[in-house]
């Protein structure tokens, strides 16, 4: 299984019930497409640093799941049809890698986080590299 | 650059050997990658706080002979900043009057 992060951001004028919605749409889609969640980041209403559709800001929320190369098209069809995002990023972290593993991994970060979230990143290095 | 030291090489002469010696002297500073000195610093394009370090204030990518990072780092930085740009974590240029 690959190991994906997606990035994306949402309008800044949805209300709370509309934003979770649309975050919640997208959790369920990896779910929907054999993905593995690992960690979903939600990084609350940040100011852009050029205006996307007209917004100088937005929501973020990060994603990290596992899945076959499929599941990144569908998510990148279905991101693309939503106008409630403004835009999206979608980087591989790793190719190959055992999901259960990165679970336990962040079970281990939330005990002692600097040394947790470490892993994490050397992993993301070797994907890119 | 053997020759060049050796005294009374007629070769070199005083006008071009001493100025260019005194020169290199006085400009050496030695630079060291920041993130080879550090191994727990990642780059990671999210992580604004450490790449924003490494831009101007255009936000234009320091080059590497000016921030002193190896080949590596830098390379895998610029990637890094390129990242950031395209989700709008840092600018591409600061022109734009808010």
């Amino acid at each position: 299984m690959r190991y994906y992060e997606n990035l994306y951001i949402v309008k800044p004028t949805l209300s709370d019930e509309d934003y979770g919605g649309v975050v919640s749409k997208f959790n369920e889609l990896i779910e929907k497409n054999a993905g593995v969640m690992i960690k979903v980041e939600e990084w609350g209403k940040k100011s852009l640093a050029y205006d996307i559709k007209k917004f100088d800001k937005g929501f973020y929320v990060m994603q990290q799941f596992c899945g076959e190369p499929g599941i990144m098209e569908e998510l990148k069809r279905y991101l693309g049809l939503d106008d409630n995002i403004l835009k999206y990023q979608i980087i591989k972290l790793g190719d190959q890698v055992d999901p259960e593993k990165l679970i336990a991994e962040q079970g281990e970060g939330k005990e002692t986080p600097s040394a947790g979230e470490e892993t994490v990143e050397d992993n993301s290095m070797e994907g890119e590299v | 650059m053997a020759y060049n030291r050796t005294p009374g090489s007629d070769r070199g002469g005083n006008d071009s050997d001493g100025p260019r010696g005194k020169f290199k002297r006085t400009y050496h500073r030695r630079k060291v990658c920041k993130f080879c000195a550090d191994s727990s610093l990642a780059i990671d394009y999210k992580d604004t706080k450490i790449i924003r370090y490494f831009i101007t204030e255009r936000g234009k990518i320091t080059p590497g002979r000016i921030s002193g990072n190896c080949a590596k780092h830098q390379r895998m930085l610029t990637v890094a900043i390129k990242r950031a740009r395209n989700i709008a974590l840092l600018p591409f240029t600061t022109t734009l009057v808010r």
